[in-house]
């Protein structure tokens, strides 16, 4: 039994789609979230900075951490933006597998994560 | 014919282990005991800072002190679990780095993981505003600008371990 190349790469690219479509939205919502609570975070040290909720010490306190936070939402995304790496490469490697396996008449174990 | 066919399937063979090689994994393994308590911690600190909504006196820095202690305490071990974990190293993570290198960008495998991070700054704040509880009150917007914070690492936290689960 030979490869069907055309059917191949569309079952490749369908199993693509499908954790990208699926990973997009969870990425999408975790950066709204952040973006507009870090936004806010601004905000509120700005007013307490004004109102004198927060004296010195606190207001560079919080201007640190507002600058930890950032890099670590982009840290976060970043770390997400791997998983879905992740997922997309093992997704196509299964197919090809199982393609492999269903030319050469073979019942090849499955790949496992090293 | 047949000669060429039985290349064929070795060479077959060989591609296969060779892909077989290739399937890998880029990010720590998802921790369901590290999950499960980073979520009933963020629920007690958010008890926490239900209690302090209105701001505090100093003169009762005591009565929450417990609760302060308990919570940073918690924050700090599941911070230490999630950086105990092993993060995947092999060819494919290196050869993932030198390409990103190779383009001018940072590597984007290997780190710790960044819950990890966004769980040491919950407990900064938390150490922090047990200072200034205990020292001098703490006013509703000063509880208000703590509480944002945790969220947005607690955010980091939570997203990033439940996307573990895959």
């Amino acid at each position: 039994m030979s490869i069907d190349i055309n059917q191949l790469m569309t079952d490749m690219k369908n199993a693509a789609s499908q954790v990208i479509n699926q990973d997009v939205t969870v990425l999408r919502g975790f950066s709204e979230r952040q973006l507009k609570a870090l936004a806010k975070q601004a905000e509120l040290i700005a007013k307490g900075v004004v109102s004198g909720d927060i004296d010195d010490d606190l207001r560079d306190f919080f201007l640190d951490s507002l600058e930890d936070m950032a890099l670590n939402f982009a840290k976060t995304l970043r770390g997400l933006l791997i998983v879905t790496i992740e997922k997309v490469w093992n997704a196509i490697v299964g197919i090809l597998w199982g393609a492999v396996s269903a030319a050469t008449g073979i019942d090849i174990a499955a790949p496992s994560a090293d | 014919m047949k000669t060429v066919k039985i290349y064929s399937k070795a060479f077959l063979i060989f591609w296969v282990m060779f892909v077989a090689g290739c399937a890998t994994q880029l990010a720590p393994k998802y921790d369901a005991a590290l999950f499960a308590g980073v979520t009933a911690t963020n629920v007690k600190i958010m008890e926490l800072f239900a209690s302090v909504s209105a701001g505090t006196d100093s003169s009762t820095c005591s009565e929450r002190e417990k609760s302060y202690n308990s919570n940073i305490g918690s924050v700090e071990a599941l911070a230490l679990q999630s950086e105990a974990r092993p993060i995947p190293e092999n060819s494919i993570t290196e050869k993932v780095n030198e390409y990103l290198e190779s383009r001018g960008v940072g590597s984007m495998v290997g780190d710790a993981a960044p819950s990890a991070r966004a769980l040491e700054n919950v407990s900064k704040q938390l150490t922090k505003m047990k200072e200034v509880d205990c020292k001098s009150g703490l006013t509703d917007g000063a509880v208000a600008i703590f509480k944002n914070a945790v969220i947005i690492s607690m955010d980091q936290a939570i997203t990033y371990e439940s996307f573990l689960d895959r």
